[in-house]
């Protein structure tokens, strides 16, 4: 005969699980934990010595190092006017003119590789995208002087020619050469592998039932493309967009070998002279006294900084697409 | 009910693939902008290669687009529109890298002598004709900056990557970011930085070794990141049957988890060396200079491709800006070297 | 074997049977209360001697159906035996496969849509597709979900676009639910509401044909019988086609019913008929042993 439960049982409470970990696994967690801390280490060392060094420029100019756009170093005891004005604003238009020419230019490659190549050729080609991107930046420098620079020169002349009325294309003389559109030219070519690679992992993760709904509608390609892959990616192309601009902010070397370095503040971007932060301090390193190497420091930081902000928010907004997926 | 043909008797086909015959069309309509592109060229001011493609591609795109909407309509021309305007985006991305390699090769093979491996520039100035001179100072130098900074860098990137992927702590999303931080660190602040705090105030000079650490803080965001992609991949399994052996959690990633992931952590070697081969800026700073090689990596100043490529173009004579072709050519061949082989042990499998 | 439900050997043929007699008197009263369709659009679909590649693996051979206008088409069969791949060829969505091929010929109107030189994306404009999941355009509203097709082929609707969208909301069952929220984001509906959605959707582009690979199967049973009424109301004017697992579902919304079964080689069309008989008297017994349970 069988008894049917009479009494409910109450669930016992849950068991309290602990283990005596081994000693060689404490050390072996503890050294993982430490030496993993080396790069908040590293990061943070980087901060303060460049600001400790170059605090004395801080102290001395004051706000105005970041707004002055006048940099002389003191003559024969004169006073020393450090500003970074004219640098940073360099920096930004350069930067701007290397974003505006080459993130079109990735997203419309990144289209192509990703909903238009044939297949043989897409890998090959992203392969090739690859490669680019680790070409070593002394190689476009020297590439844009010696190969770009003539064929930039009269895109400029043109432009003027025909825009020149826009002040931002107009030029007081004309001085083509060497000028900050073509640093921006030769930047953007060296931030398209980057924007291109980010781009096309975005795309490549539009949601399949969406395009195969489009389709179904009987929509074409490009309009598949409108309605469903831009919506979805454009965050993210935007996050890709500022991993560009991050590397275009520090660009040393590319930009000192094709760019007229003067340290005045230029807007008229075909016309040939300006700078950036990152070729100023190569720049004045040689010749520079203490004073003048400790407020170079202190513009360092200044594009430590910039370029810290930028990256983290790029990085930011391209994992939020990639994990929502809007 | 149906009868069933043998399937030997039907031969798939593809009847949505682009015929030859269906090509027809748009070839002739290419053509037809070639055409109209020499003859807007021969009777208007426009010149050079600018106006060429431009107006080839208005053409082009315009006769395609027209084809379109008169066979299928409008929303087919804006396909045909859209479809040519990505491709040219493609062309004018890929232009400059095959020029990039192109130039290198053409103008870099002009000083490649087997006397460049063997001679220094002790005795020559940039300046001087290319039978003279060579950069086996610069490309001993380069070596010995990739060795130490990997030195450096290795120990660092693994075990961060294993903290991240092993122990996966509570301070795994900070370590994250700021392996994201450092990734952003432009080169020439991290050779500023190496100065800052040894060079500035101290009696210390460039050396090899210190320009081999901000080379090596460069590398560890790049190691780090591609190693941790490569540990995740290893399965999970063989973790739980060393665990289930008895072993402690160290012996089963030093034993079991690190030899799976032997060939996709040397590939992120190979790509953090990549990255920092061709490094200039921070050599700048923390090298200081040679015309020779110098043996000893703790003290006097050393040389390196990159800077040997820089001082080149510093020089500007015809001579120096040969040699930094030839330079180059060395470097990207090296870096496309690394290149290969890194994609060669990421394509083997996890053991 | 059409006698099976007369023999008596034990309680598995009662079973079968009785599972049979209800798919029988579902399928029977539906054929009952089916009105004819009025000026049924163009002349139906006709599939010949379909087979489909997926590069050297045959997956569906010799599959030759006719499907006329105004009427509702069920597919069944067991999972992998070809039936959405069956479907896909319909519309010309197999082809998105890049080791996609195939052989036969799909007529529309008498005109093989597989002909070279068609304008596919008109192909799709005739013949529309709801999937098994739904899928609304996240980043458009609910007014412009269901005009999104006549966006992106760039045509104009025959009406003004307000009355447009209430005839498709309302012929797809959503209209009520919705008519206050057109400018709503198309991400808060309910998984019902969504599947009605993209039904209004199809309709917008005024389609012949609307194939439905099995719409219900990610539902809850009231958001299923929901759209099976919808089906029936759709009939009137348009050639349905539906992939199902669900038989009793087959019996409610079909006119015929189409067999596929897979031998372990490439999936075959077995049998097709009228879907009362093809419950109660199936003329195959692989079908037979199907419908009664006994597999699948």
């Amino acid at each position: 005969m069988s008894t049917t439960a009479a009494r409910p049982v109450s669930t016992p409470d849950k068991r309290h699980i602990t283990t005596k970990p081994r000693t060689s696994d404490v050390i072996f967690r503890g050294v993982l934990s430490v030496m993993s801390m080396s790069s908040l280490l590293i990061l943070t060392l980087i901060g303060l010595f460049l600001s400790l060094r170059g605090f004395q420029a801080f102290q001395t100019q004051g706000f105005g190092f970041i707004t002055n756009v006048d940099w002389s170093a003191g003559v024969d005891g004169g006073a020393d006017t450090f500003g970074l004005g004219a640098m940073i604003i360099g920096t930004l238009l350069i930067s701007a003119t290397a974003v505006v020419i080459g993130v079109p230019l990735s997203v419309l490659t990144a289209l192509y590789l990703t909903f238009y190549a044939p297949e043989r050729l897409k890998r090959s080609l992203v392969t090739l995208v690859d490669l680019m991107a680790s070409f070593p930046s002394i190689l476009y420098g020297l590439w844009g002087f010696i190969v770009l620079m003539p064929m930039a020169e009269y895109w400029a002349q043109l432009l003027h020619k025909y825009l020149g009325w826009i002040p931002l294309f107009d030029v007081p003389q004309p001085a083509f050469s060497r000028s900050p559109f073509i640093a921006g030219l030769v930047l953007a070519i060296m931030i398209i592998p980057i924007v291109t690679s980010v781009s096309r992992e975005i795309f490549n993760q539009t949601p399949l039932d969406r395009i195969q709904a489009a389709y179904a509608l009987g929509a074409t390609r490009w309009a598949m493309i409108k309605a469903v892959v831009l919506p979805f990616g454009a965050s993210g192309v935007v996050g890709g967009a500022m991993l560009g601009l991050g590397r275009a902010l520090g660009e040393t070397v590319a930009v000192y070998s094709v760019l007229n370095i003067v340290f005045k503040i230029n807007l008229e971007v075909l016309f040939g002279y300006g700078g950036n932060i990152a070729s100023m301090i190569v720049g004045k390193w040689g010749e520079a006294s203490l004073t003048e190497s400790k407020a170079l420091l202190a513009a360092g930081f200044v594009l430590f900084i910039m370029t810290l902000v930028v990256n983290l928010l790029a990085n930011f907004i391209v994992r939020r697409t990639v994990k929502t997926g809007k | 009910m149906s009868t069933i043909q043998s399937s030997a008797e039907v031969k798939p086909s593809k009847p949505w693939k682009t015929t030859k015959r269906q090509l027809v069309p748009s070839a002739s309509l290419l053509l037809a902008a070639v055409i109209a592109t020499y003859v807007v060229v021969a009777l208007t001011p426009m010149k050079g290669k600018l106006a060429y493609a431009l107006l080839f591609f208005i053409f082009a795109t315009a006769f395609l687009a027209s084809l379109s909407w008169s066979k299928r309509g409008k929303s087919a021309a804006s396909d045909t529109i859209a479809g040519t305007i990505m491709l040219a985006g493609a062309i004018i991305v890929f232009l400059p890298v095959a020029s990039l390699m192109l130039t290198t090769i053409v103008k870099g093979s002009k000083g490649l002598r087997p006397q460049i491996f063997t001679n220094t520039m002790e005795a020559t100035s940039y300046s001087d004709p290319l039978t003279s001179g060579g950069l086996l100072h610069a490309i001993i130098g380069t070596l010995f900056l990739i060795l130490i900074a990997t030195v450096i860098s290795l120990p660092l990137s693994i075990l961060t990557a294993l903290y991240l992927t092993e122990i996966k702590g509570k301070a795994s999303g900070f370590i994250q970011f700021l392996i994201q931080a450092m990734s952003g660190v432009p080169s020439v602040v991290a050779g500023i930085f190496i100065y800052a705090a040894l060079l500035l105030t101290t009696e210390l000079r460039g050396s090899t070794i210190i320009g081999a650490l901000p080379l090596a803080i460069l590398m560890i965001p790049t190691v780090t990141r591609t190693a941790q992609e490569v540990l995740l991949l290893v399965p999970n399994e063989l973790r739980e049957a060393g665990l289930a052996l008895g072993a402690t959690q160290w012996k089963t990633v030093a034993t079991i988890v690190v030899p799976a992931a032997r060939n996709g952590l040397i590939t992120a070697v190979i790509l953090g060396v990549a990255r920092i081969a061709g490094e200039t800026a921070p050599l700048l700073f923390t090298l200081g200079t040679s015309d020779k090689i110098n043996w000893n990596i703790f003290s006097g100043g050393q040389n390196a491709l990159p800077y040997y490529v820089w001082s080149g173009i510093i020089d500007g004579t015809e001579s120096g800006l040969a040699r930094s072709w030839t330079g180059i050519l060395v470097l990207l061949i090296l870096v496309l070297l690394l290149f290969v082989s890194a994609r060669l042990f990421g394509s083997r499998k996890v053991k | 074997m059409s006698n099976a439900n007369e023999e008596n050997n034990g309680e598995e043929m009662s079973t079968t049977s009785s599972s049979m007699n209800s798919l029988s008197s579902v399928a029977a009263s539906h054929a009952a209360n089916r009105q004819p369709g009025n000026a049924p659009l163009g002349s139906g679909l006709e599939a010949r001697g379909i087979h489909a590649w997926f590069g050297k693996h045959h997956a569906l051979a010799d599959v030759s159906l006719d499907f006329a206008a105004g009427t509702v088409t069920a597919l069944i069969g067991p999972s992998g035996c070809g039936k959405s791949t069956f479907i896909r060829t319909l519309n010309r969505m197999h082809e998105f496969i890049p080791s996609a091929a195939m052989a036969g010929e799909v007529l529309l109107d008498g005109k093989d849509i597989y002909e070279s030189g068609v304008d596919v994306t008109k192909i799709r404009l005739q013949i529309g597709m709801v999937f098994q999941k739904p899928n609304p355009f996240p980043s458009m509203t609910i007014g412009q979900n269901v005009l999104s097709g006549l966006k992106l082929a760039q045509i104009k609707g025959p009406k003004k676009n307000d009355d447009l969208l209430e005839e498709c909301l309302t012929r797809s069952g959503l209209w009520s639910e919705v008519k206050d929220r057109l400018g709503a984001h198309a991400g808060g509906l309910s998984g019902g509401q969504q599947q009605r959605l993209c039904i209004a959707r199809s309709l917008a582009v005024n389609p012949k044909v609307l194939l439905m690979d099995e719409p219900c199967s990610a539902l809850d049973p009231g958001s299923t019988l929901r759209i099976e009424d919808t089906i029936g109301q759709l009939a009137k004017t348009m050639t349905i086609i539906i992939v199902t697992h669900n038989m009793q579902q087959a019996a409610r919304v079909s006119d015929y019913t189409a067999f596929f079964l897979s031998d372990g080689g490439p999936g075959q069309m077995i049998e097709v008929g009228p879907t009362n008989e093809m419950f109660s008297r199936p003329k195959d017994q692989r079908t037979e042993n199907y419908v009664s349970g006994r597999f699948g």
